[in-house]
C-alpha cells in the first residue's frame, strides 16, 4: 500500500473523531448505525457489486453473527470480544455453504435462493423460542457498562476503518480482478485461468464473515435482538444505499450507507413512505447514471479514472 | 507456408474418439485429431458442424459424453479449464468475450495474474510492461485505460485475442473465428500475430473459420468437419476437391 493509502484511514479517524462533540447523543446514535451500515453496505458491495452475485442474504448474516454471540456470552459466558468473532465465523461458515449451493447459479436463481435461505433463517429464529425467545426478542449484552452512543462512536467507528482498510487491500489486489472478471464474463474467466469456484467461495465467505462480525457488534450495541432484522426491508436498505452511492466502487456503500441512513432519521416521521420514497430515488439515479452518485461524481469531474481506483 | 518452430513431427494434442452429446443430438461425433506441436491447424466445415463444440471440449466448458483428450501426451479432458490454462491452453469465443467494466490493460492483466500462472503477479511491474508490449503489438495501446465496453467489434476482438497471448507457458491456442465481423486491416494484424506467435514463440493454433483466404494464408493443413464428424484433412487444396466435403458445404 502506498503511503498516501496508508495515512488515509488515519486521516480519516483524525477528522471524525471529534464529531460526536458537536452531534449531540441522539445523532451519535446515528452516526453509530451509519457506520454499522458502512460495513454492511460495503461489504455485500463485495459480493453483488465487485463479484456480480446478487446475494440477499446478507442482513441474514449479520444477524446470525448477532444471535451467536448474543447466545454464546449468555449460556457460556464467554466474552463479549470472544462472542463476536464466533459470530462471525459462524455467518462466514454458513457464507461458505451457501456460496457452493449457488456456485452454478446465475443472477435470478441466486437471488431466488439466497432469499429463501434468509426466509428460511427468519422463520427458525422466529420459531426456536426456547433458545432465541423468538419474535419477543432477545436481550443481549451491552459490549460497554453503559447504553449511551458516545463511548460507542470510536468502536464503530474503527470498526468501519478497519473493515474498509481489509476490503480496499482485497479489491485491489490480484483478487480484485478475479472478482471483477467473474463478475463481467464468468467463462471467459474461467478460461483465462482464473479459479472461478473458489474466488466466489471466498467471497461470500469473506463478505459474510464482515457481516457477521458487524452484525454482532451492533446487537452489542442496541441490546436487543429479533427476528425483525431479518426482514426482508432491512437487505432492501442495504441495496438502496448501495445502488444509490454507486454499485462496483469503492466508495459508493460509504457514501450511501452514511447518507441514507441520515436521511433516514430526518425523514423519520414520514415512517414507511421513506421506502417509496427511497425506491423512487433508486429508480431516478439508475436512469441518470448506473454507478449512482459516484459515477455522477465521474462524470462531472471526468479526471477521475475508471479502473480500480474507486 | 512458412515451417515452424520446433516442427519435428512431435504431437502436442491428440483427442481420440471425442463425442459429446446434448440430449438427442450428436455435435461432436468420434472424433480423432492429431495437432503437431507448432503448427496452425485449420479447421472447417459448414454451420451447426460441430467447430465450436470442439473448441469447448478441449478448452474444458464442456466435458466429453466419451472419448479422450491429450496434451503432450497427458490426459486433460477431466481438468477444470483454468487447470488448463495453466498447463497452457488459452482460447476466444466465436461471440467475443471481454471483461466489459474492465479496462483494456486490466483485461490483459487477469489471465496474467490468475491461478492459473503461478506467484506471476508478484512480478506486477514487469507484467505489465508485457501486456503493454502486447496491447502496442496489436495497435490497441491508446486504448489502455478505456474500458473494454467502449471498444468497437474489431478491436474487441483484438483485445481477445491479445489477451491469450500473456499467458505462460502457452502451448496451444484455439482460436474459434477469429475473423468473424472484422475489417480487413484488422484482419491483417490479427495474421500477423498468429504468424509471429508460431514463429517466435513456437505457438501451436487450432484455428475454426469460415475465411478460406486467411486459412489458406495461414494453415498448413486443415481438417474439415461435417455433422461432428471429421470427414477429410489434408492442405486446403487437397481438401477442397473431395467430393464429400463439396457434398458437406452444397448439400449442408
Ligand atoms: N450447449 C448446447 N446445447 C445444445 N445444443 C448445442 C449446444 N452447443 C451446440 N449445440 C448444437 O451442436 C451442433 C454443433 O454446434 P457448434 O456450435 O459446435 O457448430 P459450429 O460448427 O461451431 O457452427 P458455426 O459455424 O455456426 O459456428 C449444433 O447443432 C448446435 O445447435
Ligand atoms: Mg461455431
Amino acid at each position: 500500500m502506498s503511503i498516501k493509502a496508508t495515512l488515509f484511514p488515519i486521516f480519516m479517524y483524525a477528522i471524525l473523531a471529534p464529531l460526536p462533540l458537536v452531534s449531540g447523543e441522539y445523532y451519535t446514535h446515528v452516526l453509530n448505525i451509519s457506520f454499522y451500515y458502512v460495513v454492511m453496505a460495503a461489504s455485500w458491495n463485495l459480493i453483488a457489486g465487485y463479484t456480480g452475485q446478487f446475494s440477499l442474504a446478507h442482513h441474514a448474516f449479520a444477524a446470525m453473527g448477532g444471535y451467536t454471540s448474543a447466545l454464546l456470552v449468555i449460556h457460556y459466558k464467554i466474552p463479549i470480544l470472544l462472542g463476536i468473532p464466533c459470530g462471525g465465523i459462524l455467518a462466514g461458515a454458513f457464507g461458505y455453504f451457501l456460496g457452493t449451493l449457488c456456485l452454478r447459479m446465475r443472477a435470478i436463481y441466486l437471488g431466488l435462493s439466497t432469499w429463501a435461505f434468509s426466509e428460511s433463517f427468519r422463520i427458525t429464529l422466529s420459531m426456536s423460542y426456547k433458545l432465541t425467545r423468538g419474535d419477543l426478542g432477545l436481550s443481549t449484552p451491552r459490549l460497554l457498562e453503559t447504553a449511551k452512543a458516545f463511548p460507542y462512536y470510536y468502536i464503530f467507528l474503527l470498526l468501519a476503518i478497519v473493515c474498509l482498510c481489509i476490503m480496499y487491500k482485497i479489491v485491489h489486489s490480484r483478487i480484485g480482478y478475479y472478482m471483477r472478471s467473474i463478475r463481467d464474463d464468468e467463462e471467459a474467466a474461467l478460461t483465462m485461468g482464473v479459479d472461478t469456484v473458489k474466488w466466489k467461495r471466498f467471497v461470500f465467505v469473506t463478505s459474510s464473515l464482515f457481516a457477521g462480525i458487524a452484525g454482532a457488534f451492533h446487537a452489542h450495541y442496541i441490546g436487543l435482538l429479533s427476528p425483525v432484522s431479518v426482514d426482508f426491508n432491512e437487505m432492501a436498505i442495504l441495496l438502496i444505499m448501495v445502488i444509490t452511492g454507486g454499485l462496483r466502487t469503492f466508495a459508493g456503500p460509504i457514501i450511501g450507507a452514511i447518507s441514507i441512513e441520515i436521511l433516514s432519521e430526518l425523514l423519520r416521521e414520514y415512517g414507511e413512505i421513506r421506502m417509496v420514497l427511497f425506491a423512487l430515488m433508486v429508480i431516478v439515479i439508475m436512469r441518470v447514471n448506473r454507478d449512482g452518485i459516484v459515477g455522477i461524481g465521474r462524470t462531472v469531474l471526468p479526471r477521475i479514472r475508471y479502473s480500480t481506483t474507486y | 507456408m512458412e515451417t515452424s518452430l520446433a516442427d519435428n513431427g512431435e504431437r502436442i494434442l491428440e483427442t481420440r474418439d471425442l463425442t459429446k452429446t446434448f440430449g438427442g443430438l450428436t455435435a461432436v461425433n468420434g472424433l480423432s485429431l492429431n495437432i503437431e506441436r507448432g503448427e496452425i491447424r485449420g479447421i472447417i466445415g459448414p454451420n451447426g458442424s460441430g467447430k465450436t463444440t470442439l473448441i469447448n471440449l478441449i478448452s474444458g466448458i464442456y466435458r466429453a459424453s466419451s472419448g479422450a483428450i491429450y496434451l503432450d501426451g497427458a490426459r486433460i479432458d477431466r481438468l477444470k479449464p483454468n487447470v488448463r490454462t495453466s498447463m497452457g491452453i488459452i482460447r476466444t469465443f466465436q461471440i467475443p468475450k471481454v471483461f466489459r467494466n474492465m479496462t483494456v490493460l486490466e483485461n490483459m492483466l487477469v489471465p496474467a495474474f490468475s491461478d492459473s500462472q503461478g506467484d506471476r503477479y508478484k512480478y506486477g511491474r514487469e507484467v505489465i510492461q508485457e501486456a503493454e508490449d502486447l496491447l502496442r503489438f496489436v495497435q490497441l495501446y491508446h486504448m489502455r485505460d478505456e474500458l473494454a465496453k467502449t471498444l468497437s467489434g474489431g478491436q474487441i476482438m483484438l483485445l481477445q485475442i491479445a489477451r491469450g497471448f500473456i499467458v505462460n507457458p502457452l502451448k496451444l491456442y484455439l482460436m474459434d473465428e477469429p475473423f468473424a465481423g472484422v475489417n480487413p486491416q484488422i484482419k491483417g494484424v490479427i495474421m500477423e500475430s498468429i504468424k509471429e506467435m508460431n514463429r517466435e514463440k513456437g505457438v501451436t493454433f487450432i484455428i475454426v473459420s469460415h475465411e478460406m483466404p486467411a486459412i489458406r494464408r495461414l494453415c498448413g493443413r486443415v481438417s474439415v468437419m461435417h455433422e461432428g464428424r471429421r470427414i477429410a484433412e489434408g492442405s486446403l487444396e487437397e481438401v477442397a476437391n473431395i467430393p464429400a466435403v463439396i457434398d458437406a458445404y452444397i448439400g449442408g
